[in-house]
């Protein structure tokens, strides 16, 4: 059943065998959980909104048009749902001051430039990411966590293709700032304990 | 000097260091559980009351009224006809088409109102059913 096209499941689902759908949930829920999580910052927000988001595909599945990919149009949803929640409550996004960043988290830096555990890199890339406005921060997971072009980065934010290239390039100039200071922070902390 | 390309790539091997986030366990039943109790919502679809063939046909009847009441009903308001058995007025009035015989047409005022009223029906008909209805939002956030 694994092997089974989404368009064949929806069909069956839309047909009424609505059990189906969970092979649907059980695809895409890593990358739909990863997309709220970028944008609200907290599990909590994060898994209701993907709750959400599954049951109004589900709810919606008669109209997906299959003009794009099924992937497409939910991560379109969980965004937009996202978005919406993010409005209505305070964002939780953990707030990273960057100097404490840059001064406390030297010790992370180093391992990550260093290769030590998989983990402590990859907080240390969350605490980076967090730093950048929400949109640009859905845009870099996109594109790098999802594979995503800029074509289906339109489909999904519903921002134009110049916008997306333009808070594409930057933020990958920003992300590339701060690995470069913290770099040079670490090179600083080093000589600083030799 | 490292080359832009090796920069972009070092980058990106970076943020993918980073990973997916992975929800708790059993996200898929709680999403099941709610799938239980939730319908799938049907699309609204516009479908004329009256079909194609329908509005021709209309249309068509139309044209033969109108013109069969310039024939038979005379070319007055007023002119209350001399009946369809009266087949020599048809031929007269047949024999009596020249250029610019349309601006003489006088038509009842009641078929005109009730031309002019079906014609209304069958251009809202058509609008309607070309309209493209915007697609649902998703509480789209635009």
């Amino acid at each position: 059943m694994d092997k089974l096209a989404d368009a064949d499941i929806i069909v069956q689902v839309i047909a009424g065998n609505k059990m189906l759908f969970a092979h649907l949930v059980d695809r895409y829920k890593t990358m739909a959980f990863t997309l709220a999580f970028r944008i609200l910052g907290n599990r909590e927000d994060a898994e209701e909104t993907v709750q959400d988001a599954f049951v109004k595909a589900y709810e919606h599945l008669a109209e997906f048009r299959r003009q794009s990919k099924f992937s497409t149009w939910l991560y379109r949803i969980v965004y937009n749902t996202s978005i919406t929640r993010g409005r209505k409550k305070k964002p939780a996004m953990m707030e990273v001051d960057r100097r404490t960043l840059l001064h406390e988290d030297t010790s992370q830096a180093d391992s990550l430039l260093y290769g030590f555990t998989e983990e402590e890199a990859g907080d240390f890339i969350r605490k980076i990411l967090a730093l950048l406005p929400d949109e640009d921060r859905t845009i870099i997971t996109l594109h790098y966590l999802n594979e995503s072009g800029i074509d289906e980065i339109h489909e999904i934010t519903g921002l134009s293709k110049a916008n997306i290239k333009v808070k594409l390039f930057r933020a990958r100039k920003k992300l590339q700032e701060y690995v470069d200071q913290i770099s040079d922070s670490v090179a600083l902390y080093s000589i600083n304990v030799q | 000097m490292k080359s832009t390309a090796d920069s972009a790539d070092k980058l990106g091997k970076i943020i993918r260091s980073a990973g997916f986030e992975f929800p708790d366990k059993g996200l898929t039943e709680r999403i099941m559980n709610r799938i239980e109790v939730a319908t799938i919502k049907r699309p609204l679809v516009f479908k004329p009351v009256i079909g194609f063939r329908g509005w021709l046909l209309i249309a068509v009847s139309g044209i033969l009224l109108l013109v069969l009441s310039y024939f038979l009903l005379g070319n007055s308001g007023n002119d209350t006809g001399t009946g369809i058995t009266d087949s020599t007025v048809l031929f007269q009035r047949l024999h009596q088409i020249e250029p610019g015989f349309i601006q003489s047409i006088q038509v009842p005022k009641i078929l005109l109102l009730s031309l002019t009223g079906l014609l209304f029906w069958i251009a809202l008909d058509f609008l309607m059913a070309t309209r493209k209805w915007k697609k649902h939002s998703f509480g789209q956030a635009k």
